[in-house]
């Protein structure tokens, strides 16, 4: 399968905190890859180098072959139309309404008509349940709301790349589950290309096709969901399974 | 070895200020020019005007009218002494339309729009909207920053020629109705001793204030993220607070630069 994202020994810090230490990695191309760790390992820093909102201090990151730190302004741009990007905390402008928030790709890149864009808005939105919010802000929505609303905005464009960061934080099961296998079932549907950054063990051994642990700033595993499952990495092994799990038996 | 580390401090510190001066220009040239950029961002700019200037309207006139009031009190009081208070129309006119307008309306407009540009910037940033426009691939000095210095330049001279305005009606207010000098010695005194070069003057002021304010405000909200000394929320209040601070002492050293040449 051929790479569509590759870090080759990409190093980041931040002050004295290295975050990333040359690291190696391989997003291939329309697969779904989960990126897990704890919290605060830097899974969201990794996700922020591969759309180029931080630059890495030591190593490069190619997209398709090309080195992003040394390609054009033009052809950046041309980049960064493939991809889009949920955010964890979901940035969704609090000064605009649900509908205008998933409205302004398309308003702003696409440059689409009036009518179009509020068609596929109304679309998408009745996918993810958000019709009877369209017109509210996102102070007045709940955090599983607001999340289903980046989700919205993150593929209204159908972009190729779609970078999750935590696209579940924060949804009751029924809806995180929702949400899982949407992103499944539009990867199978338009084959783009899925990272994932999460902790839902084991929900996304179940959508994922590539797996990468992430801890003390290096990747300890990377390949397939069900392999990991036989690591002998003690870090790993306590992460995917917890060691409450089974006393109840 | 304190000499050395002065020295060293002193020479940092005017590193570190030219590199800033450097990157607010920059971050000035830029946003301006994208201003020009198809798709041009008029209902942006309408809406900025409204917010920046419509909304200033009264804040700037209430301070006119008092400032112009105080100045026909102060300068009769003055005037009389030397029998000269049918001067008192062109002392009036020529303070408010050469310096007082200028800067007055520049120091109204931080405090209800500049303050508020930047804490919104700094919100925006903090919350990663600023990095969610460039990863939907928005310029965001083109969608955010642009239609605000655009709008702060054509506010400015516009809200500078209402404070003028209505301070020369504060002053006819006081030195005539309440002080009953001759109405025409205060209107011809002004018609006599303002000449067209204080007015385009003072216009010169209020552009150059509303580059300096419009810039120095949205910046300080715009990396707010860089600042050393205060993350997330005390990040925000640091950068509207400097904002303030730095762009008041920044209007003040320019008037008199501003004045220096244009005498």
């Amino acid at each position: 399968m051929t790479p569509l994202i590759q870090f080759k020994n990409v190093s980041k810090s931040f002050g004295s905190l290295k975050v990333l230490d040359q690291i190696n990695l391989e997003i291939e191309k329309e697969r779904i890859t989960a990126i897990i760790g704890k919290s605060g390992v830097g899974k969201s820093v990794l996700l922020k180098h591969m759309i180029g909102l931080l630059k890495p201090d030591d190593g490069t990151i190619h997209l398709d072959g090309m080195n992003i730190s040394e390609i054009s302004g033009k052809q950046a741009k041309k980049l960064r139309q493939k991809f889009s990007y949920m955010f964890q905390n979901m940035a969704l402008f609090d000064s605009m309404t649900v509908f205008e928030n998933i409205a302004l790709p398309l308003q702003e890149r696409q440059r689409l008509k009036k009518n179009s864009v509020k068609t596929r808005v109304m679309d998408i939105a009745q996918k993810l349940e958000l019709e009877d919010i369209c017109h509210k802000y996102p102070s007045q929505i709940s955090g599983g709301m607001k999340k289903r609303v980046a989700l919205a905005r993150a593929l209204i464009t159908n972009p190729e790349i779609i970078l999750f960061d935590e696209p579940t934080t924060g949804l009751d099961p029924i809806r995180k589950h929702a949400v899982f296998e949407m992103i499944s079932h539009n990867q199978q549907l338009f084959k783009y290309t899925a990272v994932i950054v999460t902790h839902e063990i084991p929900d996304i051994f179940f959508i994922a096709h590539r797996v990468a642990f992430l801890d003390d700033a290096h990747i300890l595993y990377h390949g397939p969901p069900d392999d990991i499952k036989t690591s002998t990495i003690p870090v790993v092994q306590r992460f995917i399974e917890p060691p409450y799990m089974g006393r109840r038996q | 070895m304190a000499v050395k580390s002065f020295f060293q401090f002193l020479g940092y510190s005017f590193i570190k200020f030219i590199f800033e001066l450097g990157h607010i220009a920059v971050f000035f040239t830029s946003s301006f020019v994208r201003l020009f950029k198809y798709p041009f961002q008029i209902l942006k700019l309408i809406h900025q005007i409204y917010f920046i200037g419509v909304k200033s309207i009264s804040v700037v006139c209430l301070t006119a009218l008092f400032t112009g009031m105080v100045l026909g009190l102060q300068g009769y009081y003055t005037l009389v002494q030397f029998g000269s208070e049918g001067l008192l129309g062109s002392a009036v006119a020529l303070s408010l339309i050469r310096e007082l307008g200028p800067v007055l309306t520049a120091i109204m407009i931080i405090g209800r729009a500049g303050s508020s540009m930047a804490a919104e910037m700094g919100i925006m940033r903090i919350s990663d909207q600023i990095d969610a426009l460039t990863t939907m691939d928005i310029h965001p000095k083109r969608f955010l920053i642009s239609p605000k210095i655009g709008a702060s330049l054509v506010c400015f001279p516009l809200l500078t020629a209402i404070f003028d305005v209505v301070g020369i009606c504060g002053g006819y207010l006081s030195g005539v109705i309440l002080l009953g000098i001759n109405p025409a010695l205060y209107i011809k005194g002004m018609e006599y001793n303002v000449v067209m070069n204080d007015v385009t003057g003072g216009f010169i002021k209020s552009v150059v204030f509303a580059v300096i304010v419009s810039t120095i405000c949205l910046y300080q909200g715009y990396y707010t993220h860089h600042r050393a000394d205060g993350f997330g929320a005390k990040g925000v209040s640091l950068s509207t607070t400097a904002a303030v601070v730095i762009s008041c002492v920044t209007v003040l050293i320019a008037d008199y630069v501003l004045t220096s040449f244009l005498l």
